[in-house]
């Protein structure tokens, strides 16, 4: 097999994830306010993707790493397609906000770049006493070089003349002030943005000063934290000054609001060391991102409030651990109520009988519930011990804090382990029943995030079955090191395991499929990206298994090579919820072997991250996970389709509309 | 035991390892299992100390370990043993030391003997038709990191019991220097010379079943996966040809083992085949059990202990046996010391355990005269301390070896530095038991067991023994007279003895 046609590049298979995700905001089904957060998530996905992915792109340039990867491809090749891609999604973003601004006016929200007479005053005011006092323009000269910008800020770029004289003056926006300012007059609602604002009074600001010309930008920075963690004898103390390097990475993109004059292009790229190609145009709104907070009063531009619910009525107070231990439970955010695990946290926290309570954290809340509860129970006396990953992606700061104020309350804190980011999702609440220890396991397919709970959707299994608590057990004893002893019995673990694991689960289907023509495989991650297991999966392909990928997002496998992938199809269903739970499904002979999984396919869960994978065996639950299976496989509503390396919209066209995510708003899980 | 928790912590040659586990209507559960590695062999066999960072390391495993245990809340039902990594260390005392003033963790160190104990009880109930296989003998081997211990049981008795320096990372320090290409030939001729010295007495029991245990087994295990717990000598040798000509990164990736199992593996298959050419039988038992799990079961009073006390008479008595001693008299002394013990509880207030020890001390008291019958009591005090007693812990058998060269009333200024190690409680304890034992062996003085019963009345100033015999005694009233005197200034009372001619 060649390798060069048989993968999509990583990056370019995210833009069209980034694609999908943008072309929510044009889907009618959608309220409007909607469909303008889309185009803010599209935005800030973008921001990330920008100080990650493309940072690590440019690195390798500069590095002169000049290899082809399996997609066929060199960096400087995938940086050039990168460029064209998203020049040409910033045309389509551009093209739907304004389309959504326009509708929007006819339900009386006006988002405004020009000072109607009703709102000057309001904007004057906004001015004086709000942004006046907190900027500080920098007309550069040979004493007044050109300021530092920090990354995610934005800045004005003004051509002035005075007494046939030219200059040039940097205004950076501080990241302190509010991004979207309101007004409200009668039902009609004006909004402005930050840069509008300035933009309309640049001639006060200069006011000895003909402006002549002025620019908006937006800096983005490379914002990789490179954390050398052998030999390191304070971790939290390493990731805080490693946030701080963050903020001034090297820039990786320029925005800039309209097309550059010769002479601010080279102002530009002299001054910030910047190559001509990462300059990017875009339009006035210049932050997108900022709209994510924006709120209007009409109801009737949101989705419709749902109430989440419990699962089986059951109610988290002391009667669950009897309830668990005969009943496994497992819930299906945001359609069962996130709370529940809290609240569970909660009743162990203030239950006599437990003895500890532990817990990873990768990514929580500001106001987490669960690690006040946490905080609680070591008050209360009970062993808590929390793994908290410091280096969770633009959560490092955050996650700073909460170690802090969790050793505080008398809690174990420990950081995992060095070289890996604990990713696996897990609480382990030990209780000592008169005499007998039962472990209460809970073991997630996503973070204990109680905001994105309410807009991810994902998988939480709760179970007292006595193997699993004793891996779950063994999983903290490894992360906090207890122990070196690894072996599992109902638990997979990444790194070492679980890629052995899953490929053993396909030979096996391989080796029904050669015998009985039955093979069947059923994937939902998020990513799809790991070289072994997509060659594992074209070799399940070639052996007449039956592939079924649901991918949300990146996938490096091509669908409809011959020979190769003519039995797997990909879908990608992109909705109201993010789809985040990873759920596997094997035939295995007519056994039906299902798993839940914190791990997408990619290399850095399988080799680089501590992640968890169990198999879900009571029947029940098992119908329900496959039921989910089916359903978002057969999705025609929110569902993409991969054809070779193209993605393509599922239409419904005449057949009974499958909505994965309406129904489970309707029906139970 | 009891409902309720239990933990145990060993230190071992290469890896100190926690079980903790709960006890709940005669089932058991293990609730944690944690290894950490730590070779403190590599530092005791090489160098004949523990060094500092191992100290050091060794704290933050056992501190965390702790920590482990107070989240079960385990309180005081814990033991911490160590084997030979701490026990042939030369700051063995600075490390149980450091441990006990760092963490309050008192560190029991085992001998080979005890160890080897450990691992048959719990052998025992491990294997169903264990009481089958031991009528006919068997040979108890454990391969460990530092040492090979050896006994032979047969009818309830330890008919037989050594340790050998010759572990397999004991080996594997000693030779680090070699060239790999030497190494398996340095292994064997040292196996060998070792084995030399047993090998004619191993060999005559003529014993057929053999059962491995140690670490070892958790390596040999992991390669072969057998269903059953047995496996043959041609596996070993099986294993040996693979390995003899490999490098430690192509024995760990063969057989999927860890670093330091790929590490210790040639010597070790050195050492089984060494061994097992000792037996007639191909195939060889193995314990599946973990060291950690029957320290557990043993220290937590869990394995089946109704023959026990059996079995520990008989091993003495063969002991004895094999000494030439008076075995009448030796019964006779037994049995009174006993019953004055009982007879007397209100007076010592000694507890069940010291009853054992003088129990020991009455049937070996007279081994000496295996020697020479003149002094023959110091005979027995080195005779008694050169023995390895099943269930008697080290200090206890230094205990008995004193007890039995007390038993004669003369009393010699050098057998004060012989005790002067012990606390002023033990040596308060030690005086007792010496006088009941006196006193026990003044009533068979003739050793002719003339005395056929006796009582004891006790009145304000005096124990009143009411000796009846068919005849006139003579011997034993004089000799109790002497003999007496220490358990009169012990307590105060006089010892008066009343004849009753029957």
């Amino acid at each position: 097999m060649s390798d060069k046609f048989l993968f999509i590049n990583r990056e370019l298979s995210w833009l069209d994830f980034n694609e999908r995700v943008l072309e929510l905001s044009k889907e009618r089904r959608f309220p409007l306010m909607e469909r303008l957060k889309f185009i803010s998530i599209f935005s800030n996905n973008l921001d990330e993707f920008f100080m990650i992915r493309v940072a690590g792109v440019i690195d390798q340039i500069e590095l002169g790493y000049d290899k082809k990867d399996r997609a066929g491809l060199t960096p400087k090749e995938v940086l050039h397609y990168i460029r064209k891609k998203v020049e040409r999604l910033l045309k389509k973003q551009g093209k739907y906000f304004f389309l959504i601004k326009a509708q929007l006016k006819k339900h009386s929200v006006f988002i405004e770049d020009k000072f109607s007479e009703c709102v000057s005053e309001f904007c004057e005011l906004v001015f004086e006493q709000t942004i006046l006092p907190a900027i500080s323009p920098v007309t550069l000269s040979a004493s007044n070089p050109f300021p530092f910008i920090y990354n995610k800020r934005s800045a004005f770029i003004v051509e002035m003349e005075k007494e046939g004289k030219e200059y040039v003056s940097v205004v950076i926006i501080p990241d302190k002030l509010k991004k979207i300012y309101v007004k409200d007059i009668g039902d009609k609602r004006y909004v402005f943005t930050l840069e509008h604002i300035v933009a309309n009074k640049l001639n006060e600001l200069f006011k000895n000063y003909k402006i002549k010309d002025y620019y908006i930008i937006r800096v983005t920075r490379d914002a990789d934290l490179t954390i050398e963690e052998e030999g390191s004898e304070d971790l939290l103390l390493l990731v805080e000054q490693e946030l701080d390097k963050r903020r001034k990475g090297q820039i990786v993109r320029v925005e800039i609001n309209k097309k550059p004059s010769k002479k601010i292009e080279k102002l530009l790229m002299d001054n910030l060391k910047i190559e001509k190609k990462y300059i990017y145009e875009t339009f006035d709104f210049i932050d997108l991102t900022s709209f994510f907070d924006f709120k209007v009063e009409n109801k009737n531009l949101y989705f419709k409030p749902f109430k989440s619910y419990y699962p089986n009525r059951v109610k988290p107070d002391s009667s669950i651990f009897d309830y668990i231990k005969n009943n496994d439970i497992l819930l299906y955010r945001p359609y069962n109520d996130f709370s529940f695990i809290s609240k569970l946290v909660e009743t162990a926290a203030n239950d006599e009988m437990t003895l500890s309570i532990k817990m990873t954290i990768y990514r929580v809340n500001k106001d987490s519930s669960i690690v006040k509860n946490l905080i609680k129970a070591a008050e209360n006396g009970k062993s808590v011990c929390v793994v908290i990953e410091l280096k969770a992606r633009f959560d490092e700061q955050m996650n700073v804090e909460w170690a802090k104020e969790l050793e505080n309350a008398g809690c174990i804190v420990t950081y995992g382990i060095p070289g890996l980011k604990v990713h696996t999702k897990n609480i382990l609440i030990t209780r000592n029943e008169n005499g007998r220890i039962v472990e209460y396991s809970h073991i997630a397919t996503g973070n204990y995030n109680e905001e994105t709970a309410k807009i991810y959707t994902d998988l939480d299994y709760i179970t007292a079955k006595e193997d699993i608590g004793i891996d779950n057990a063994n999983i903290f004893n490894y992360l906090m090191g207890y122990t070196d002893y690894e072996k599992w019995r109902k638990i997979a673990l990444a790194p070492n395991y679980l890629r052995k694991k899953l490929i053993k689960l396909i030979d096996n289907e391989i080796i029904t499929a050669k015998t009985s023509a039955k093979g069947h495989i059923i994937i939902k991650v998020n990513s799809l990206i790991d070289e072994k297991l997509i060659e594992k999966l074209y070799e399940a392909s070639q052996a007449g298994v039956k592939v079924d990928l649901i991918v949300r997002g990146v996938c490096g496998l091509k669908t409809d090579i011959k020979g190769v992938s003519e039995n797997i199809r990909v879908v990608s269903i992109v909705g109201r919820f993010l789809e985040h739970p990873r759920v596997f499904y094997f035939y295995d002979n007519g056994n039906e072997r299902v798993f839940i999984s914190s791990a997408d396919f990619m290399e850095r869960n399988m080799d680089r991250r501590v992640e968890s994978m169990i198999e879900i065996d009571e029947p029940v639950l098992k119908r329900r996970l496959f039921k989910l299976l089916k359903l978002h496989f057969n999705d025609n509503v929110n569902a993409w389709q991969l054809n070779g390396d193209k993605y393509k919209k599922i239409k419904a066209a005449g057949l009974r509309r499958v909505d994965s995510q309406a129904y489970y708003l309707e029906k139970k899980f | 035991m009891k409902n309720g928790l239990f933990a145990v912590i060993n230190i071992g040659t290469s890896a100190f390892r926690l079980e903790i586990g709960s006890f709940l209507d005669g089932k058991y559960r293990q609730i944690e299992y944690l290894v950490k590695s730590l070779s403190l062999g590599k530092d005791t066999f090489s160098n004949g100390f523990i060094s500092s960072a191992s100290i050091h390391e060794a704290y933050d495993i056992l501190k965390k370990f702790q920590e482990k245990m107070n989240e079960y809340k385990i309180g005081k039902k814990f033991e911490v043993i160590a084997t030979s990594g701490v026990r042939e260390a030369k700051n063995r005392d600075f490390f149980l030391d450091f441990m006990d003033k760092k963490l309050g963790m008192k560190i029991r160190v085992l001998t080979p003997y005890e160890e080897l104990y450990i691992r048959y009880i719990g052998i025992k109930n491990e294997f169903e038709r264990f009481n089958i296989l031991e009528k006919g003998g068997v040979t108890l081997v454990n391969v460990s990191s530092g040492n090979v211990s050896i006994a032979v049981v047969k009818n309830k008795t330890i008919l037989y019991a050594d340790s050998l320096h010759f572990g397999s990372l004991r080996l594997n320090e000693i030779f680090k220097e070699l060239d790999e290409k030497n190494k398996v030939y340095a292994y064997n001729r040292y196996i060998e010379g070792m084995i030399s010295g047993v090998e004619y007495v191993i060999s005559s029991f003529k014993i057929k079943n053999v059962v491995f245990s140690g670490s070892s087994i958790n390596i040999l295990r992991e390669i072969f996966s057998p269903s059953n717990n047995y496996l043959a000598q041609k596996d070993i040798e099986f294993l040996f040809n693979e390995i003899k000509k490999e490098s430690i990164d192509f024995i760990r990736d063969r057989f999927a083992i860890r670093h330091n199992e790929a590490e210790v593996l040639k010597p070790m298959v050195c050492v089984y085949l060494n061994v097992l050419r000792l037996f007639e039988n191909d195939l060889f038992y193995f314990s599946k059990t973990t060291f950690p799990r029957k320290l557990l079961m043993y220290y937590s009073k869990s394995y089946k202990q109704k023959n026990l006390k059996e079995y520990l008479e008989k091993t003495v008595l063969n002991i004895g046996e094999k000494y030439n001693f008076d075995k009448r008299h030796a019964l006779y002394v037994r049995d009174s010391a006993l019953n004055l013990f009982d007879m007397l509880q209100n007076h010592h207030l000694l507890d069940k355990k010291h009853k054992q020890l003088l129990e020991i001390a009455a049937l070996l008291h007279d081994v000496g005269y295996f020697v020479n019958e003149e002094n023959h009591e110091e005979h027995s005090y080195y005779i008694i301390n050169s023995l390895h007693l099943p269930q008697i812990e080290e200090k206890d058998s230094r205990i008995i070896a004193l007890i039995a060269l007390l038993h004669k009333e003369k009393e010699r200024d050098v057998y004060l530095r012989l005790y002067n190690y012990l606390s002023q409680e033990d040596i308060f304890m030690l005086k007792k038991l010496v006088s009941l034992l006196r006193i026990a062996d003044a009533l068979d003085a003739s050793h002719k067991q003339l005395i056929k019963g006796f009582s004891v009345k006790f009145d304000k100033n005096s124990i009143k023994i009411k000796l009846s015999s068919n005849n006139f005694i003579f011997f034993e009233l004089v000799s109790l007279k002497k003999k007496a005197r220490l358990f009169e200034e012990l307590f105060g009372i006089k010892i008066e003895a009343e004849q009753e001619i029957e």
